[in-house]
């Protein structure tokens, strides 16, 4: 059996490569996906613990947080593409009407 | 069987909701629409108060780790969020009433309520998560309903990320409490961690709940989202985000903290009481230097967000649990009907045309003397200024921290700070009220208010004065649904 | 006769009403005038109503049973607080001096033609914030009363006031506010660390959280730590000293009043500065007696400073409005130096000072008013020689002029003769350092008469426009001055209502 602490190790940089894209990548959809990697890290690390500790809690937990990531995803890149129309652009360097 | 009672008030909302755009198909009529949602909020404020007054239903889950309870605290943030919902479904319904979706601008809104009062019942990570997402997926097409508007795009796109970027946060953090409890109930939670201590889990589990939640309410470091956003949503959903969508960020971290994480309070009072003063002063300093009217709001949210923040250190102080967090409530519930109010008035003056920056504002009294007077009410309310309800509420605030500050010294600093913030505070607030009264305007001409925005204005005016007077029972009723927490 | 009318109510309840109607009569600027008439004589009258069924001498021998029409219901009982009013010695001449000076500047104000009625009413919302204050006893209502009358003050000053009015009201409103936040500090202070003591000696339940009854707290202060006591006393003398005001923050003072329209300038000097005195007197002495005897030192050396820098100041002003704003800084000092002498003809002195230059400053002001409308200017290098033009005005300046600078026979006189006579018992001839600003006061009043209304005929202003005093303006000043003159001659009528109160209010201090 393969030991919790290499799930743990793929969660952990699977968050990392996450967060580090979303502030580095200025492209929305990018940032977009790395929220995702970040979710799905969070998916991963439920259904360890549930396996570590028996019972389907944590199963039970990621399929709802996938189902709402996917409809997260989907509000969002209708957002994104509303952004493109408007604006021919979808950088979030060059939306600055706002101050960020 | 399960026994669903806890979550009526919600599927009250969820049901109208969803026929709203059925009944579109037929009705084409904004007002009817509204009229239609204002129904549904009141049906299930209805059912709200006929719990509080009949007992409150049976809860949802195993009793020792209950999923879903329905108590006196959800009561009062339901009715809170509710009223909320009210004031701006009748602030939007001129708002929207050319827009081709408006059947969906209600279905959100209803749908966004009923999320932020499922979030207030919640007793496990699961359905505070579920609850949030419900209430910010609805937020983020909300605030991006005017579709043309390049600011409105933009101001969606940056609050659907840092939205999206704070719930992955946040549920990476519960999926790290989870593995350091073995369950997702706060109550379960909190007897693993008296158990077993703090380990570096959990303290990553900390930091990365209060980012993620932090996010929501806009506190210091991670506010800086929200003057964009609110500047860009359209008017009564900014109202709706600074009176609503942040107080169901403030029930969560009282959940999360005060119920969670209470066993290892030690190691979070002083940050969070840090956290805490440095929101309400960035808030505060920034909002300073605004000219336009909804960001210097914007900014008066945040540093309002700190005040409210400033009840969980409190709470930690033992015996002090109740007051602390009622008064923390209580301040909730004030600023939930000023802030709305002032948004609102900014949303009626921009139907008449009227610019959102400050300076537009000019010789107002003259030309809407009664638009003019509450805006003058809410901005004095906000400041703290007796005998009007904000005052009210960061007194109980105040004093909190100070017999707070008996047992536990530095807490005297988090009542300092507060009224030293309200001090500065009061430059910016009463510059809205010297240029509506004092400068002379370039046009004279009397402004006409539609009648149902009015209503909404005064519905919030009378809250903000009679909140100020009768705040007795309120506040003990806030002490009471508090108590459900400890 | 009047046990089962709540009157101290209704002497707030009135002018509240008033100002409701008159905020709602904005069509009709002569309604408007008349109602406020009506409503601001209402309280006048039951305030000398007041004065005649009260009884000079209650029998108490303590500071608790000495208050009379005492009015108290729960308000809110969870924290303790309680609408609670009572009137002594102290009070009733404050709350005269209130009804009095409000209804005379409703007459003074007949002719604003901007946003009449809301002129008026703001004077009515005033004079509701400063009865409450001179009124409850209870902390919290007394604090929210005297936050009240900044909003109303805030307005005039900010409609109706001169070129520089958005500055001059903003720094009013933030000085006071910033101040009176420090003095809530201190009242929560009080609160908290006066709690235990109250349950232990039964005067509250053992489970209330506190009391901010004002009675209740000063019997058991006096109990407090040394250094806790001073850091309370510290909080909340910062918060009348400001209001007051004394230097070094007085700075607000003169700006509010160059701006603010007469009516404004006139119940701010008349009775929003007594705010300040009366704090100190009425919550400083009392509650926390040893914490004031440890600041009298600091207490005489800012009433001293204030006298002589603000005398200095008005010497140095061309502006007849901003020279009568410094003196009353100067006047203001007086007072403060009578309290610091922690005697009773000492306190019972400021208490006669704070009700003359109440009569005094309001009779300045609107000259100054006056000179502004029937002038045209009141700077006073452009002025000369317009006694015969304008001998009404310029006989009321005169007048005004001798009962600020002390003349014998007119209430100034007797008020300082009785601050420096408890100031010599006290620090023996220490008292010529404050004597020698009574010197300036003459220097700057009698040259500025001098200048502006003898000697050669000016042609600096249109003498074609001058004008006499209107009727309206002519009536308050011959009531003023009668005042003046009346109990210059028998001081009695005033002080038979303070003295014997203050031996039993001050029993802890002197």
């Amino acid at each position: 059996m393969i030991p919790i602490e290499y799930f743990l190790a793929l969660s952990g940089i699977l968050f990392i490569i996450g967060v580090l894209g979303v502030l580095s990548k200025r492209n929305a959809i990018v940032v977009l996906m790395s929220i995702e990697l970040i979710l799905n890290a969070a998916n991963i690390n439920f259904v360890t613990f549930s396996a570590y500790y028996g019972g389907l809690n944590g199963v039970v937990f990621a399929l709802i947080a996938i189902a709402i990531a996917a409809a997260e995803v989907a509000i969002g890149l209708a957002i994104i593409m509303n952004l493109y129309k408007t604006r021919d652009t979808v950088s979030l360097d060059e939306v600055n009407l706002l101050r960020w | 069987m399960i026994e669903y009672g806890a979550i009526y008030p919600e599927l009250i909302l969820i049901l109208f909701a969803v026929a709203i755009p059925a009944l579109h198909m037929a009705i084409k009529s904004s007002r009817t629409l509204a009229s239609i949602s204002l129904v549904s909020i009141i049906a299930s404020a209805g059912m709200v108060i006929y719990y509080m007054l009949d007992g409150y239903p049976v809860i949802i889950g195993d009793p020792a780790s209950p999923l879903i309870v329905f108590d006196a605290l959800a009561a009062v943030f339901s009715l809170v969020f509710l009223g909320v919902a009210l004031v701006v479904v009748l602030a939007s319904a001129r708002y929207v009433e050319s827009d081709r979706h408006l059947a969906e601008y209600y279905t959100l809104t209803l749908m966004a309520t009923a999320g932020m009062m499922l979030v207030a019942s919640a007793q496990d990570l699961l359905i505070i998560y579920v609850g949030i997402e419900i209430a910010s997926m609805a937020t983020y097409a909300l605030v991006a309903f005017r579709k043309k508007d390049k600011r409105g795009a933009e101001a969606a796109v940056k609050y659907v990320i840092i939205g999206g970027l704070s719930s992955a946060l946040a549920l990476y953090g519960i999926s790290l409490l989870y593995g350091v409890a073995g369950t997702s109930s706060l109550i379960g939670i909190n007897e693993a961690l008296a158990a077993q201590g703090v380990d570096l889990a959990t303290l990553m589990a900390l930091g990365l709940l209060l980012a993620g939640f932090g996010f929501k309410i806009a506190i210091a470091p991670f506010h800086m989202w929200a003057p964009d956003v609110y500047e860009g949503a359209p008017t009564p959903i900014s109202a709706f985000l600074a009176a609503g969508s942040k107080k169901m960020g403030v029930v969560v971290l009282f959940k999360v903290f005060l119920v969670g994480l209470i066993a290892i309070k030690a190691d979070w009072d002083i940050v969070v009481g840090i956290v805490a003063i440095l929101t309400m002063t960035i808030g505060n300093v920034v909002a300073l230097s605004q000219t336009n009217m909804k960001r210097m709001l914007a900014y008066s949210s945040i540093a309002q967000a700190g005040y409210m923040l400033m009840a969980i250190p409190l709470a930690t102080v033992a015996g002090m649990g109740d007051f602390a967090t009622g008064a923390g409530i209580f301040h909730v519930i004030t600023h939930a009907f000023m802030k709305s109010g002032a948004f609102i008035v900014v949303a009626a003056l921009a139907y008449v045309a009227i610019g959102e920056s400050i300076a537009d504002y000019k010789g107002l009294a003259k030309r809407a003397p009664l638009i003019a007077f509450s805006m003058a009410v809410f901005m004095f309310a906000l400041a703290g200024i007796p005998p009007l309800s904000g005052f009210m509420s960061k007194v109980v605030l105040i004093s909190a921290s100070i017999e707070a500050a008996e047992v536990t010294q530095w807490m005297l600093w988090l009542g300092v700070a507060l009224v030293l913030n309200s001090a500065l505070s009061l430059y910016y607030y009463i510059r809205v009220i010297k240029y509506m009264y004092v400068d002379e305007g370039d046009s004279k001409d009397r402004i006409k208010v539609p009648a149902t925005l009015a209503a909404a204005i005064v519905i919030c005016l009378v809250a903000t004065v009679a909140l100020g007077f009768l705040w007795d029972p309120v506040l003990e009723f806030c002490v009471e649904a508090a108590g459900t927490l400890f | 006769m009047f046990e089962n009318i709540p009157i101290l109510s209704l002497l707030i309840l009135f002018p509240l009403v008033g100002a409701i109607a008159v905020f709602m009569m904005g069509r009709s600027p002569k309604a408007s005038k008349y109602t406020a008439l009506i409503f601001s004589a209402i309280p006048l009258a039951l305030s000398i109503l007041v004065l005649t069924q009260f009884s000079l001498n209650t029998g108490a021998e303590e500071y608790l049973g000495n208050f009379q029409f005492v009015e108290k219901y729960q308000w809110i009982s969870f924290l303790g607080i309680d609408y609670h009013l009572g009137i002594d010695g102290i009070s009733i001449t404050m709350v005269l001096l209130s009804t009095l000076l409000v209804f005379l500047a409703v007459i003074f104000s007949w002719n604003v033609e901007d946003r009449l009625h809301q002129y008026m009413g703001l004077l009515l919302v005033l004079e509701v914030g400063i009865l409450g204050v001179f009124m409850s006893l209870d902390y919290f209502v007394f604090y929210i009363f005297w936050e009240v009358v900044l909003i109303p003050m805030y307005f005039l000053i900010a409609i109706w006031g001169g070129s520089n009015r958005a500055y001059a009201s903003i720094k009013f409103f933030i000085y006071t506010h910033v101040a009176s936040l420090a003095m809530l500090l201190g009242i929560f202070a009080l609160f908290f660390t006066t709690a235990p003591e109250l349950q232990a000696q039964g005067l509250i339940a053992t489970d209330a959280i506190g009391t901010f009854d004002m009675l209740l707290i000063s019997e058991v202060a006096g109990n407090l730590g040394t250094a806790l006591q001073f850091a309370i006393f510290g909080a909340l003398f910062f918060g009348f000293i400001v209001k007051m005001p004394m230097v070094p923050f007085h700075t607000w003072l003169p700006d509010a009043h160059v701006q603010a329209p007469t009516a404004g300038s006139v119940l701010l000097a008349g009775l929003l500065l007594k705010m300040g005195s009366y704090g100190i007197i009425r919550i400083c002495l009392p509650t926390l007696p040893d914490a004031a005897v440890d600041f009298q030192i600091i207490m005489v050396i800012i009433g001293v400073v204030s006298m002589i820098y603000g005398a200095l100041a008005s010497l140095a002003q061309t502006d007849l409005k901003k020279m009568v704003a410094y003196s009353s800084i100067s006047h203001m000092g007086i007072v403060m130096l009578g309290i610091a002498t922690l005697t009773e003809l000492g306190i019972a002195a400021a208490v006669f000072q704070m009700f003359a230059h109440g009569l005094i400053t309001a009779v300045l002001f609107m000259v100054c008013g006056m000179f502004q409308y029937g002038v045209g200017t009141r700077e006073i290098p452009l002025l000369g020689g317009l006694a015969p033009k304008i001998p009404i005005i310029s006989t009321v300046m005169m007048m005004g002029f001798m009962a600020s600078l002390g003349l014998p026979g007119m209430v100034g006189f007797l008020a300082e003769f009785m601050v420096f006579t408890s100031t010599f018992d006290t620090w023996g001839l220490w008292v010529f350092v404050p004597v020698a600003s009574v010197a300036l006061t003459a220097a700057y009043y009698l040259w500025a008469m001098q200048r502006s209304i003898f000697g050669d005929l000016t042609d600096r202003v249109n003498l074609s426009r001058l004008r006499d005093a209107y009727w309206f303006e002519t009536i308050p000043l011959v009531v003023l001055l009668g005042l003046i003159i009346l109990f210059g001659i028998w001081p009695a009528y005033v002080l038979d209502l303070i003295t014997p109160t203050i031996p039993l209010v001050f029993s802890g201090v002197i």
